[in-house]
């Protein structure tokens, strides 16, 4: 469960978020899409207790960053942006420091959760490789595996799939949702498929704001606005756009360039949430054109991703 | 002892790089350099006090060796404090390592003393090299030991003091050169600033001979213990701490 509240963060006079607010309920897997700088790592360091903000607070399964830093950090997992790591160390011996500094003393308890986590990212055989020597792919997955050592409630990953290769990325994404399990996960991506693909949800942020936050369906449909419908029809451009604009609730009718004698492509805008296959299929053939395709056009998230981060 | 894991983390550092092996030894080199050359010269005095009747018994052979050697000893982990601390904040901050250290359940000062016994035990083994020297020369001579157990006491709260500084300093910086000039500079500037009080006035040469790490040594290689010394170093170095605390907590350096 996070939740965060009016969340404003200045550095200095810049303005990085501003009344940031959002609720993600428990085992929920959440997509943070922005493009770059517009504040999605520094949501996520402030939920980390990293960052305090400038104002507004927030609560990370029930403990608020302000008042229980501690429980905070001891009930998250993180993987920073960079990926920071300490390449003069062994994979075991990093992995040791990390389940020592988050608290686990106990040595059988703390064998366990290493070995755990090690299988779970699949980095058993380079246990007793120096981090400084291991390939992008891997140092990822000790990335991952460091955050997930004290099986936290709620994990938060920063770009997790940043500059790996395509390969690598299906199975970074297969392995969050994997882990994910019961788990609530946030993770930044400016990467659309990679929401469409792993996440339940999206939050997209744009300059610091939040301008839509739902299903990734919902999103697709509710911000369609217009239902585009995609014709090809046999007949004459004039009339045939003279009948179309005669049914209601038909917007705008445009003619695909380059406009040809007989067979045109057409787009027909029509109002909000109205489908008219129906009136226009059977307007076009009592009229006596001949109706060759028809379809509508779905909105793609990156559609709603670039009208919603581009001014117009 | 939540800065338990931190210690052992930086004392596997330290081996890992070659920096502690060659600060060792090239410690070991100077002071074992420096020592023999106090040694001859002692020597040389004792062969000649022997030659008049009951000169020999006016020699003091702790007073005569410890001293310079103690002294000389201080010069040298002046440097090295520098070199051993350098890297402490810097290059965590450098490669952004930082961030990992601030988002796990750790508080702030259990990474400064981490950090800080993990240096300082690198530091008491290497100092404690010089013991080799002493030992070695206890077959012929009898030495005073209460009164060298004290040099080194004062030795390694001196060393706390460049350490803290250190550790100060390196939290500034993302540059590990930058951080180990400053710190020497600082360490320096503390070491001799008891120098002004021999031109400034009346009123402030208390002040300036108080504040002076150099002056608050001088005691210790003579085997006096005195709690104003003690309590001056440990003041010092606490209070350089602190303000490696404050640093860390700033916005700034999150940001």
């Amino acid at each position: 469960m996070i939740e965060a509240k009016n969340l404003t963060k200045y550095y200095g006079r810049t303005k990085a978020i501003e009344n940031v607010s959002f609720y993600i309920e428990k085992g929920e897997i959440v997509g943070l899409l922005g493009p770059n700088a517009a504040g999605k790592t520094t949501i996520m360091r402030i939920l980390t207790c990293f960052l305090p903000p400038s104002s507004g607070t927030a609560k990370v399964n029930g403990y608020d960053i302000w008042e229980n830093p501690f429980q905070v950090q001891k009930s998250i997992g993180y993987l920073p942006e960079k990926n920071p790591l300490y390449d003069e160390m062994t994979v075991g011996e990093f992995l040791n420091f990390v389940a020592e500094s988050k608290g686990i003393r106990k040595k059988i308890e703390k064998r366990k959760k290493i070995a755990d986590a090690m299988a779970n990212c699949g980095i058993l055989d380079v246990e007793k490789k120096l981090i400084g020597k291991l390939s992008k792919g891997y140092r990822q997955r000790v990335g991952i595996a460091q955050a997930i050592i004290n099986d936290p409630s709620c994990l938060i990953l920063d770009e997790p799939t940043i500059g790996l290769d395509p390969k690598q990325i299906i199975e970074t994404r297969k392995m969050i949702k994997d882990l994910a399990g019961n788990r609530t996960v946030i993770l930044s991506t400016h990467i659309l498929p990679e929401v469409s693909m792993t996440c339940e949800r999206v939050i997209i942020i744009n300059e610091g704001k939040i301008v839509a936050s739902d299903s990734v369906e919902n999103l697709t449909v509710g911000l369609k606005g217009i239902m585009e419908i995609n014709l090809e029809v046999e007949g004459s451009p004039e009339q045939i756009k003279k009948s179309l604009i005669e049914i209601t609730g038909i917007k705008e009718v445009e003619i695909v360039p380059p406009i040809k004698e007989i067979v045109n492509k057409y787009i027909v805008r029509t109002e909000k949430g109205k489908d008219l296959r129906k009136e226009i299929s059977s307007k076009l053939v009592n009229n006596g054109f001949g109706l060759l395709e028809i379809s509508t056009r779905e909105m793609s998230l990156e559609d709603i991703f670039l009208k919603l981060v581009t001014k117009e | 002892m939540k800065f338990l894991p931190i210690f052992k983390k930086e004392i596997k550092t330290y081996f890992v790089s070659p920096i502690v092996y060659v600060v060792a030894l090239i410690f070991s080199l100077i002071i074992g350099f420096i020592f023999s050359l106090i040694v001859g010269s002692y020597n040389i005095i004792s062969m000649r006090a022997t030659s008049y009747p009951y000169g020999g018994f006016s020699l003091n052979p702790t007073e005569m060796i410890g001293l310079p050697t103690f002294h000389n000893m201080a010069i040298t982990i002046l440097f090295i404090s520098c070199l051993l601390t350098m890297r402490l904040f810097s290059d965590e901050k450098k490669t952004d390592t930082i961030e990992l250290l601030f988002t796990y359940p750790l508080r702030d000062i259990d990474i400064v003393i981490g950090k800080l016994f993990a240096c300082l035990s690198i530091f008491v083994g290497m100092v404690s090299i010089s013991v080799i020297y002493f030992l070695i020369l206890e077959k012929w001579i009898n030495f005073d030991k209460l009164v060298l157990l004290n040099g080194y006491i004062g030795l390694i709260l001196l060393g706390v003091s460049f350490i803290s500084i250190g550790i100060f300093v390196s939290s500034l910086t993302e540059n590990q050169i930058v951080s180990a000039t400053i710190t020497f500079g600082l360490a320096l500037l503390f070491w001799l600033i008891g120098w002004v009080s021999e031109i400034a006035g009346p009123k402030w040469h208390q002040f300036f001979t108080y504040i002076s790490l150099l002056d608050h040594y001088e005691n210790f290689p003579k085997g006096i213990l005195d709690t104003k010394d003690l309590v001056y170093y440990l003041t010092f170095s606490v209070f350089f701490n602190f303000l490696t605390l404050k640093i860390l907590s700033s916005k700034k350096y999150r940001g």
